[in-house]
């Protein structure tokens, strides 16, 4: 079993060298792709074997640095997550097959090949590390490959910045991680967790406070957590398409996980107040994602926002499993962290269906910029269809698997409200408000996101150009799709299964929780709510067959004839009568006001300078502020470059004022040597 | 008369040279105040090889005389007189005010500070430490190359007689070694300081303002 | 014999030189053999000490572990230096910068530079490790104002006065150290002045230890005493800026260490280990603050060697497993600092230009270049898979149990070091490169030997060969048993 493991790093690292050797030759540029699905597949079927088997598998070995041992722990937690990275691996590694050949003359595809693999291990190991000082090591090797990945098309400056901003705030992010594990050790004497583990409850308070919120601003920075979450639409937007799947369902999971391996298994009996804090970050970004999504007309940065908008709701289900945790109430916190779980995998699989769909419009019309699509289900019937799929998937729409986590989600935070205390109560309140707004605002988002770009006719010249992508790609659109489905409709398998890992941790061993599943279907409480995915799904195929097979019945017998339509004395429809992304988008970013500031500017050019009374051209600017952006980086960048202005002075380019320098720090530290 | 007081009549000398230093307008002067501090350092050793009757210390003598007192003052002279340099240019401080450090710093050189050097009487750390805070003062203060030449070379004479008086033993070979490498360091910054006078123009290093930050 | 060998070779160099006349070719190959005879001597030289534990000649000369170390590292650097050079000063006179005549001069004094090193490090007498370490600076200033502009001979003034000043005070400290201890026919050795240093006055050990810090601390580079450092690092031909930083400052280092042995028998540790704190945690956070709007990326170099010497202070000023991390991080410091040093100095010649606005493009310009000063960047800053990784975790994890508030300036400082030369290489490597340029490498000799260098800097970040692991160990065990 654990050779299956590593084998598959085995068969990752293999297909990372190869791609470095046989880079100059793009015929060969699969090569790299296949190794990579196959080393997936081994670790899917790995993980499923360790996940039915409920084993845990701890391997160590030392290495010729001091305190660097390497220590691969397996238990089902990590295993469920590795299960979620080779699932999403497989498809994305697929996809990229055909979807890399349009960099093959201008690109380096071998040098892409080794990072991805690298990418790809590292997220691995990263998930199996439990010795401190190695899982920064290959944290760092995670971001650092990811980095390279998504400055691939190194010649677009625009990208460069992407990669930049990325790489900058991950960093700064580790050194909050390295801060929280050096006060560990201070206090616990050593980097293993499971010592750790043990010798946690011994840490004082303060510094346990401390501890908690350095991993929060670590972790939280890579999941995506607002303010830290300014570099997930660049990069997520900069990176190839399969790559942008991988770091948006996958790498900021891995923030998740640890977020949830550390508050859950490492160093349980966390505080309310830490509860209260994941909960209510949970909320805040995911409001604001989904706001800042509606805004966006980059397809793939609005699918970034969204990543950090379903963040959100997988921290308001951690957040209400460790506030049920301190409050004493174990099974309802198995709903909440079940929950969370669920809803990393959904949102794995749906967010790089998306991303993969986005990537196929992306590499027929060659613009990110919604406002040039549309028209395109025509030309691209299959890609719209899985779009489709994703898209009512991440709204939270039955059958499919995000209405599942979504409902579960709900669940758990009504339970909160279920308790007696006003504060809880509020908190709770406040947290299913806000994923109500959510689930509504991403519907919104996607019915703009989905049907300008699909419906109606091609805007631009280039969308009509467009043709469907390559059978490769298809299907691994097309497995997410049946994926997506497949989670909704068997949902109670899953959830069985993941209540399971759960159970799994210490904290939960021997206790039952509040969400069963009997049969086919989920309950809650002892059927107080009650949910059967199966039945739903059939009932609604019914239906939709019923419809079809009704309006086909009637209309068996009449002809098709196409005419044209009554179009109000135009001479002919175009493009720019439709409604636009701007238009729909602009209503709702202007009852948020507050949030967006935006701003609108008129630039008029007259015929006549003079006299200004026939305008030759108008241009109409809207902008929003990035308050993030605005009112914490900038500042603070400005602050460090005025102080490192001044004490660049020290240099002035007079020798006798260095000598001086050295004449009085002399003095000064005579004196000190004296007394 | 008593050695002892003998000596301390010659650290005094090289005291005083280096207060003259600070003062002095002309390089010629520096230069003779140097001269004269060496000859001290010349006196020194050579009294010390009388009375021990060491050949070898006697040799180190005469190499001291040959560098120190020949050979570097004739190399600046012949700088000045090539480059018509002998103005010191300016200081920072004026006269006063530099006259007023000075006094500061021989107050801090008898302080309690230093008393830990009990080998020393209050009068030689003035005369010695004093002198060798002065003269990194005097590099500081001036802002002509010569002048920093100088006041580095009145710094080692000083920490050669500061290790003298604290009876520091070496052998003969290693003052040797050490001779030379102040006889390069002084061809060395004299050949700097012409190819300064030939690129900059004057001796002046405010004029080099070519580097910041 | 080994170490005669070692001083000979560069002397030979030397005086072939001198005789040769016209032809650079043959001032290659001397200079080449006499750097491959060093490094065969020190090979061997590092041999002996593992398995005797010391080389010894008489009690004039003497190699234990840590000293050895620094040999390898000084030699390692000095071979690829002069491999880089030879390819380097082509390309400078086919750009007809400099003529014959300099490139003679060049490579007599780079011998010079490495004998004297060579000397200060196995030299047991203080004295004499003083007068080969201000030889150094004698022989180095004529490097520095080698192209012989207005900017060059300032930088060459200004690094010889502080310098010559800051090497004085040195004197004075050695002197008032030597004052004390037990004479041995008027010629002191390190072993002596450790066994008498019970008999020193604790307070004129103190006074002379700040005097030998701030001297030999001046040579190494460490704020207030740095100001020299970024225009002779700026204005020196890179291989030799790489020298400086890469050997140099270790053997700078070596002589403070050496005295700090001393005076922690006199007056405890906790003074020293304060003194070296302090240094530290200044030079980092001034080094990090001025690299942030550095405009000038050779000069931003400078002040990231200032940044690690503080970093490698610190180390010694936390003790505990700060030591082996100082100690390692002057391995890994050395090389890849060198690494970058070469890197720019291919980027000078091809853009004619050290500031970093005029940069840009190098990924399309100089291919192989980029993907090293990338490998250099990564390891500076500190991050996996390469060495200072690790030594940076050492360190401040030492910093934690000793003064955490310290440390935590140290990481914030090391943060902002990280985004102000991430920003700048950034800034550098993409982008549309000017119009004039033409692209490709410059010369084979400037990209072969440091691959070579790059790759052993790699294979020594995963993996510390045993040899090195027993040099390390027995270095760690020396500075950690007082």
């Amino acid at each position: 079993m654990q050779n299956l493991f590593f084998t598959s790093l085995l068969v990752l690292t293999g297909g990372s060298i190869i791609s470095l050797i046989v880079q100059r030759d793009t015929k060969l540029s699969y090569v790299s792709s296949v190794f990579s699905m196959f080393g997936s597949l081994l670790a899917l079927i790995f993980s499923i074997g360790a996940l039915i088997t409920q084993s845990t598998l701890t391997t160590t070995l030392p290495t010729s640095f001091p305190m660097f041992n390497i220590s691969l722990h397996i238990d089902p937690l990590a295993a469920f997550f590795i299960l979620i990275v080779s699932l999403i691996a497989l498809p994305a590694s697929l996809y990229g097959i055909g979807y890399m050949k349009q960099y093959a003359k201008e690109y380096n595809l071998g040098v892409f090949g080794f990072f991805y693999n690298i990418f790809l291990i590292s997220l691995l190991l990263v998930i199996t590390a439990h010795n401190a000082l190695y899982f920064l090591f290959v944290w760092e090797i995670m971001s650092l490959s990811s980095l390279f990945l998504v400055i691939f098309e190194n010649k677009k400056l625009q990208i460069i910045k992407s990669g930049f901003i990325y790489f900058i705030m991950t960093h700064a992010a580790t050194a909050f991680i390295l801060l929280s594990f050096l006060l560990l050790f201070q206090f616990t004497g050593s980097f293993d967790f499971e010592t750790i583990k043990q010798h946690f409850a011994s840490i004082p308070f303060v510094i346990q406070t401390i501890i908690f919120l350095c991993m929060i601003i670590g972790f939280g920075t890579k999941a995506g957590i607002v303010p830290f979450h300014i570099w997930l639409p660049w990069a997520h937007s900069a990176a190839p398409s399969h790559v942008s799947s991988l770091m948006s369902g996958v790498m900021i999971k891995i923030g998740i996980f640890m977020l949830f391996k550390m508050f859950l298994d490492i160093l349980p009996q966390t505080p309310l107040w830490l509860g209260y804090v994941v909960l209510i970050i949970g909320a805040v970004s995911s409001i604001l994602g989904v706001l800042y999504a509606l805004s966006e007309h980059d397809i793939k940065r609005l699918l970034a926002y969204h990543s950090i908008e379903n963040i959100g709701i997988i921290l308001l289900g951690l957040g209400s499993g460790l506030i049920f945790i301190a409050l004493k109430q174990p099974s309802l916190a198995m709903l909440a962290i079940t929950a969370g779980l669920f809803h990393t995998l959904n949102h794995a699989v749906f967010k790089s269906l998306l991303f993969l769909g986005a990537g196929s419009v992306i590499s027929q019309t060659h613009t990110r910029n919604i406002e040039e699509y549309g028209g395109l289900i025509k030309l691209m019937p299959y890609t719209a269809i899985f779009f489709l799929v994703g898209a009512v998937a991440i709204s939270g729409l039955p059958p499919f698997n995000g209405f599942v986590s979504e409902w579960l989600t709900f669940q758990s935070l009504f339970s909160g409200i279920a308790t007696s205390s006003i504060l809880i109560k509020s908190i709770f309140i406040f947290g299913a408000a806000c994923l109500t707004f959510t689930g509504g605002l991403a519907a919104a988002c996607f019915v703009k996101a989905f049907g300008i770009t699909f419906l109606a006719r091609s805007r631009s010249i280039e969308s009509e150009k467009a043709t469907e992508v390559s059978p490769l790609l298809l299907i691994s659109m097309g497995t997410l799709a049946v994926l997506c489905l497949t989670l909704g409709v068997f949902s109670f398998f899953v959830i069985t299964n993941i209540q399971l890992i759960v159970k799994n941790l210490s904290l939960f061993s021997s206790k039952t929780s509040s969400l069963s599943s009997t049969g086919i279907s989920l309950q809650v409480n002892q059927n107080v709510a009650h949910l059967n995915m199966p039945v739903i799904f059939l009932v609604m195929a019914v239906f939709i067959a019923l419809s079809f097979g009704l309006v086909y019945i009637v209309s068996r017998k009449q002809k098709v004839v196409l005419r044209t339509v009554w179009d109000c004395g135009f001479n002919a429809l175009s493009p720019k009568m439709e409604i636009t992304a701007t238009g729909f988008s602009r209503t709702l970013i202007l009852i948020f006001r507050g949030i967006f500031q935006p701003s609108k500017q008129h630039e008029i050019e007259y015929v006549d300078a003079d006299i200004r009374y026939f305008s030759k051209s108008k241009t109409v600017t809207l902008g929003i502020v990035n308050i993030y952006e605005a009112y914490l980086y900038y500042p603070l960048h400005n602050g460090l470059s005025i102080i490192s202005k001044q004490i660049r002075k020290i240099q002035s380019g007079n020798v006798n004022q260095y000598l001086l320098y050295i004449f009085i720090l002399l003095l000064g530290l005579l004196i000190f040597a004296r007394y | 008369m008593n050695i002892i007081f003998q000596l301390q009549l010659f650290a005094l000398v090289i005291f005083l040279c280096i207060v003259v230093m600070n003062i002095a307008k002309k390089n010629t002067i520096l230069i003779f105040a140097y001269l004269i501090q060496s000859l001290m350092l010349v006196a020194i050793m050579g009294i010390k090889s009388y009375h021990e009757m060491s050949f070898e210390i006697g040799i180190v003598t005469i190499i001291l005389l040959i560098i120190k007192v020949i050979i570097a003052p004739q190399l600046l002279l012949r700088i000045i007189k090539q480059h018509k340099a002998n103005i010191s240019a300016t200081t920072y401080l004026n006269v006063p005010m530099t006259l007023g450090c000075l006094v500061i710093l021989s107050i801090f050189a008898q302080s309690d500070v230093f008393s830990p050097f009990t080998a020393l009487t209050p009068l030689l750390r003035v005369l010695l430490i004093g002198g060798m805070l002065m003269s990194i003062f005097f590099t500081i203060n001036r802002k002509g190359a010569i002048s920093q030449i100088i006041g580095i070379l009145s710094l080692e004479n000083c920490i050669f007689t500061f290790g003298y008086f604290l009876g520091l033993q070496q052998s003969a070979a290693l003052e040797i070694s050490m001779l030379f490498d102040v006889f390069f360091w002084i061809i060395i910054s004299s050949i700097f300081v012409r190819t300064i006078i030939k690129h900059f123009g004057s001796i002046d290093v405010t004029q080099l303002r070519e580097l910041k930050k | 014999m080994l170490l005669l060998l070692l001083f000979i070779s560069p002397i030979i160099a030397i005086l072939a030189s001198i005789v040769v006349n016209k032809q650079r070719s043959m001032l290659e190959k001397i200079a080449i053999a006499s750097v491959g005879t060093q490094i065969i001597a020190i090979l061997s030289i590092i041999y002996t000490v593992l398995s005797q534990n010391a080389y010894l000649i008489s009690d004039t000369f003497s190699v234990r572990a840590f000293e050895a170390l620094i040999l390898g590292i000084t030699v390692t650097v000095g071979f690829v230096a002069t491999l880089h050079s030879v390819g380097y000063l082509r390309c400078e006179q086919a750009k007809g910068m400099i003529g014959f005549r300099r490139i003679k001069e060049y490579y007599i004094l780079m011998n010079l530079f490495l004998l004297c090193m060579y000397v200060a490090i196995t030299i047991t007498n203080p004295i004499i490790m003083w007068i080969s370490i201000e030889a150094t600076t004698l022989s180095t200033v004529f490097l520095i104002s080698f192209f012989n502009r207005k900017a060059d001979i300032e930088a060459a003034w200004k690094y010889l006065i502080i310098n010559s000043i800051g090497l004085l005070l040195g004197l004075l400290g050695t002197t008032l150290f030597l004052s004390q201890g037990s004479t041995f026919n008027g010629f002191f050795n390190w072993n002596n002045l450790i066994a008498s240093a019970t008999h020193m006055n604790p307070l004129i050990s103190k006074f002379a230890f700040v005097f030998v810090l701030i001297g030999y601390g001046t040579k190494m580079g460490l704020v207030p005493m740095h100001t020299w450092r970024p225009d002779a690092y700026n204005k020196a031909p890179s291989p030799i800026a790489a020298l400086l930083s890469g050997a140099l400052l270790n053997v700078a280092f070596l002589a403070i260490l050496r005295f700090k042995l001393i005076v922690d028998i006199v007056a405890g540790s906790s003074f020293s280990q304060n003194l070296f704190v302090f240094f530290g945690i200044l030079s980092i956070v001034i080094a990090a603050f001025i690299i942030y709007t550095q405009k000038n990326y050779k000069r931003m170099l400078a002040y990231h060697s200032t940044e690690h010497a503080g970093i490698m202070m610190l180390g010694f000023g936390f003790g505990g497993i700060g030591i082996f991390g100082a100690i390692l991080h002057m391995v890994y410091h050395s090389f890849a600092k060198s690494l970058l040093f070469f890197v720019s100095s291919n980027i000078a010649v091809k853009y004619s230009s050290s500031r970093i606005t005029d940069v840009t493009g190098m990924v399309k310009v100089l291919p192989y270049s980029s993907v090293l000063y990338i490998i250099g960047f990564l390891t500076m800053v500190g991050i996996p898979p390469f060495g200072i990784f690790f030594t940076e975790f050492y360190i401040l994890f030492a910093g934690f149990h000793h003064s955490p508030l310290i440390a935590l300036i140290a990481l914030f400082s090391l943060v902002l070091v990280f985004l102000g030369f991430f920003k700048h290489i950034i800034e550098m490597l993409f982008g549309e490169p000017p119009k004039k340029i033409q692209k490709g490498e410059n010369n084979n000799w400037t990209i072969v030997p440091i691959i070579g260098l790059a790759i052993i800097l790699f294979v020594f970040s995963v993996y510390l060969p045993t040899p090195l692991q027993k040099l390390l160990n027995e270095s760690y065990t020396m500075f950690l048993g007082n």
